[in-house]
C-alpha cells in the first residue's frame, strides 16, 4: 500500500511539475486518476422473501491511473494502471498496449500489449464509463469478472462500404486470462482445468468483431456488431468453446442537456465438454439510459443469462440506477437497485436485492465521449 | 476502334477534369464558409459541427471520421476548443490529411498567465478560441485557410489569393458599418452566460462584465445567481447574451430580478435563423446587442 502511495504521488508531482513547466501540454504523457467508492448493501438472498439488508459496506472499487500519450505521429500509447480496495491488494496492469494509428498498408490499425479486447460493445469499456455499477450477468459469467483482458495482438481495418463507418477487428489473444463463473459462482480462469497443468502450454483465443455505424438523421445514430470468440477451456481434452455476440446501440442526443440511449447484447456459447458432449447456452443484457437537464440521469437492465456450462442455471436481474453529474466527468453520484434471480439447476432459487452508492471523480485531461 | 477509345479518353477527361476538387472538412460552420470563400470552385468542403451545437462537446462519432477519410484538408479553430478532434483525425486513418489551424495567426486573448488548471473551470490554456466572432480576425484566418489550401494545390495560390483579397475588401466595408453601428454603446456593459464574446466586445468596445457561468464550464450556482443579480443592479446592466445553444432558465431568472432582457446572440453560421453567412452572423449580433443596451 505504502509503495502505491508513494509511486502515484511521484507520477502526479513529476508530471504536474513537468506541466508547469512546459505551460503546456507537450512530450509528456496526460495523466488522469479516477477513483471509484462504494457503499452497498443487499439482503442477502434470504429464503422464503425476507428483505433483510446487511450493514452497508464502504469499499474502494478501483483506483485508476492513465497515462496516454504519442509516441511518434504513427503511434500512440494507452497505460492503466489499477488497484482495488485500500488493503494489499496489488497494483495491476488493467491495461497496456500501444496503437499504430497510421502509416500501415490498407490503413490498418495495429494495437499490441495487454487490453480489453473488441469483443461485443461493452468489452471494451472501463466502469466508470458506464451508467450502472454492476457488470451484465452474461458477461461477468461467460467472460469472467475482468472481461476479456488479456495479451494479444489486435488489426482492424475500415471495409469499403462506401460513406457508412465498416470496421473488421481481429484479435489474436494468449486466452488463458478468459474467466468464466461456474454454477457454484467461482471464477475459473481460463475454464475448468486451465490453471497450473499445461506445462507451459498456451492455448490462443482468437476473437473479431465486425461492426457497423448508421446515423439516423442529424441527432441519432445505430451501432450494429456482431463478435466471435473461441479458445480451448480444457487443456486436457483440448476442447473448444466458440462465442457469438450480437451488440446494438441506439443513441438519441440533440442537444448537451438530453441523450437517450438503448443498448444491448446477445451472447451464444457452445462448447464441448467431452467426446460427444456439447453444451449450448446463451445470455443477454438491455438497458436504456436517458440525460436530462445535462447533470442527471436515469435508467433500467435487464439481464437474462444461462451458464458456461449447463443451459439450465439460469439468473436474471433487473436494475435501475440514476446518475448525477455536477461538473461533467469530473464527479459523478451514482444509486443503484437491483433485483437478482438466481435459478441454478439443482439448487433453490435464490433472490437478492442490493442497493448500491458510488462515487467517483476524475482528475487530468478529459477526452471528449465517443459515441 | 481507336477512334472511340481516344474519344471515350477525351471524353472522360473532359467530365473529370485532371485535378479534382479538394475536399475539406472544417470542424465549424464559420470555417466552412471561410474555406468556401477561399477556396472557390476548387473547393468541396463541408462542416462537422451545426451552428446551432456547442463545438466543446461534441461526441467521437465513427461517421465524422469517415468525412476525414478521403478529405484533403481539415480545417480547425484549433486552442484546443475542438478537444474531440484528434481521436476523429486517428480514427480516419488519413495519412495523407492536412491540418489547417485557424488560430496561427490570430492575436489571442485571455491567455492564462501562469497555470491554468481545473480551478478556473474548463479554461483553454492557449486563451479564449472565440476569435472568430471579431471580423478583423477573419484575415488571419483565411490567410491560414488559404496557405492550407495552397500546401495541397499549389498552382492555385494566386486563384486563393484573389478570393481572399476580394473577400477582405468587401467585409472591410461591413466592419466599418458595424463599428459606426456600435459607436453609441462603446463602453456598454453586458453579462455573456459564456466566455464566447471576449472577440466581439474587444473589437466593437463593449466590456462583457460578468458571466452567468462562475467559471468556464461550470453551471450557474444559487450563490454565483445572487451575486450577478448584485452586479447588474449596481452596475445597472441591462442586457444578457446568450449562446444559441445553452438553456435560458438561470439567464431568464437573473434577468426577471433585475428587469434585464436576455439576448439570444449566435456563436456561429446557421447558429440561428437568418445567420447563414458570417456577415449574417455578425449583422445579427451587432443587431441584437445594439438594440438590448439602447
Amino acid at each position: 500500500m505504502r509503495l502505491f502511495a508513494r509511486s502515484c504521488v511521484l507520477i502526479c508531482i513529476c508530471g504536474s511539475y513537468l506541466q508547469v513547466a512546459s505551460g503546456q501540454s507537450s512530450i509528456n504523457p496526460d495523466i488522469s486518476v479516477i477513483p471509484r467508492f462504494r457503499i452497498e448493501t443487499n439482503d442477502g438472498a434470504q429464503l422464503p422473501a425476507k428483505r433483510e439488508f446487511g450493514q452497508p459496506e464502504f469499499t474502494m472499487e478501483e483506483f485508476e491511473i492513465a497515462l496516454q500519450a504519442y509516441l511518434n505521429p504513427y503511434a500512440r500509447a494507452d497505460i492503466f494502471l489499477s488497484k482495488a480496495g485500500t488493503g494489499s491488494e496489488p497494483l495491476e496492469i488493467e491495461e497496456g498496449y500501444a496503437t499504430f494509428v497510421r502509416g500501415l498498408p490498407f490503413d490498418l490499425n495495429l494495437r499490441v500489449g495487454k487490453y480489453l479486447a473488441e469483443f461485443g460493445r461493452l468489452n471494451p469499456l472501463h466502469p466508470h464509463a458506464l451508467p450502472f455499477l454492476t457488470t451484465p450477468l452474461s458477461l461477468e459469467r461467460f467472460l469472467g469478472a475482468e472481461g476479456v483482458n488479456d495479451l494479444g495482438i489486435s488489426a482492424s481495418v475500415l471495409l469499403p462500404t462506401g460513406e457508412i463507418y465498416t470496421k473488421l477487428t481481429l484479435d489474436l489473444l494468449r486466452g488463458n486470462s478468459i474467466a468464466v463463473l461456474d454454477p457454484s459462482g467461482k471464477s475459473l480462469a481460463g475454464g475448468m482445468g486451465m490453471l497450473d497443468t499445461t506445462g507451459g502450454r498456451i492455448y490462443y483465443a482468437n476473437s473479431a468483431r465486425l461492426m457497423t455505424f448508421l446515423p439516423m438523421g442529424e441527432d441519432a445514430d445505430l451501432e450494429i456488431g456482431l463478435s466471435g470468440l473461441t479458445g480451448i477451456h480444457d487443456p486436457y481434452g483440448k476442447y473448444r468453446f466458440y462465442y457469438g455476440n450480437l451488440d446494438v446501440k441506439y443513441k438519441w442526443k440533440p442537444d448537451a442537456y438530453t441523450a437517450f440511449t438503448c443498448q444491448g447484447e446477445v451472447l451464444v456459447n457452445s462448447r464441448r465438454l467431452n467426446p460427444g458432449s456439447t453444451v449450448s447456452s446463451a445470455g443477454l443484457f438491455v438497458f436504456a439510459d436517458y440525460q436530462f437537464k445535462k447533470v442527471f440521469s436515469v435508467g433500467t437492465r435487464y439481464d437474462y443469462s444461462e451458464a458456461p456450462y449447463s443451459q439450465d442455471d439460469k439468473a436474471s436481474a433487473i436494475a435501475l440506477f440514476f446518475g448525477f453529474y455536477p461538473v461533467e466527468e469530473t464527479a459523478a453520484v451514482r444509486l443503484q437497485y437491483q433485483h437478482t434471480i438466481l435459478a441454478p439447476a439443482s439448487a433453490p432459487k435464490t433472490e437478492i436485492n442490493s442497493i448500491a452508492l458510488q462515487f467517483l471523480f476524475s482528475m487530468g485531461p478529459h477526452k471528449a465521449h465517443p459515441f | 476502334m481507336k477512334k472511340t477509345f481516344a474519344l471515350v479518353v477525351v471524353g472522360c477527361l473532359l467530365i473529370n477534369p485532371l485535378h479534382a476538387n479538394i475536399k475539406v472538412i472544417a470542424t465549424l460552420s464559420d470555417l466552412a464558409e471561410f474555406t468556401k470563400i477561399v477556396g472557390g470552385d476548387r473547393v468541396d468542403v463541408e462542416s462537422i459541427v451545426r451552428g446551432t451545437q456547442n463545438p466543446h462537446f461534441i461526441e467521437v462519432k465513427p461517421s465524422y471520421m469517415m468525412k476525414l477519410k478521403s478529405a484533403d484538408l481539415f480545417v480547425m479553430a484549433g486552442m484546443q476548443l475542438e478537444m474531440w478532434a484528434p481521436q476523429i483525425i486517428d480514427g480516419s486513418r488519413n495519412s495523407r490529411l492536412r491540418i489547417v489551424d485557424c488560430s496561427k495567426y490570430v492575436d489571442k486573448l485571455e491567455v492564462p498567465a501562469g497555470k491554468a488548471d481545473a480551478s478556473l473551470g474548463d479554461v483553454h490554456p492557449f486563451g479564449n478560441p472565440h476569435y472568430w466572432l471579431d471580423p478583423e480576425n477573419v484575415k488571419p484566418i483565411l490567410l491560414a485557410i488559404m496557405e492550407g489550401l495552397a500546401s495541397v494545390s499549389p498552382n492555385d495560390r494566386a486563384l486563393f489569393q484573389a478570393n481572399m483579397d476580394a473577400y477582405l475588401k468587401t467585409l472591410q466595408t461591413k466592419i466599418s458599418e458595424w463599428k459606426k453601428e456600435m459607436e453609441p454603446y462603446k463602453g456598454a456593459q453586458f453579462i455573456s452566460y459564456h466566455t464566447s464574446f471576449s472577440y466581439f466586445a474587444h473589437r466593437f468596445g463593449l466590456i462583457v462584465a460578468g458571466y452567468v457561468e462562475p467559471r468556464p464550464g461550470i453551471p450557474p450556482t444559487p450563490s454565483h445567481i445572487s451575486e450577478l443579480i448584485d452586479l447588474m443592479r449596481h452596475a445597472n446592466i441591462k442586457a444578457i447574451g446568450l449562446e444559441q445553444f445553452y438553456e435560458d432558465s438561470a439567464p431568464q431568472s437573473v434577468a426577471n430580478a433585475v428587469g434585464a432582457k436576455v439576448v439570444k446572440l449566435s456563436t456561429s453560421v446557421g447558429g440561428v435563423r437568418g445567420t447563414d453567412t458570417y456577415t449574417a452572423l455578425i449583422d445579427y449580433n451587432v443587431r441584437m446587442l445594439s438594440e438590448a443596451l439602447k
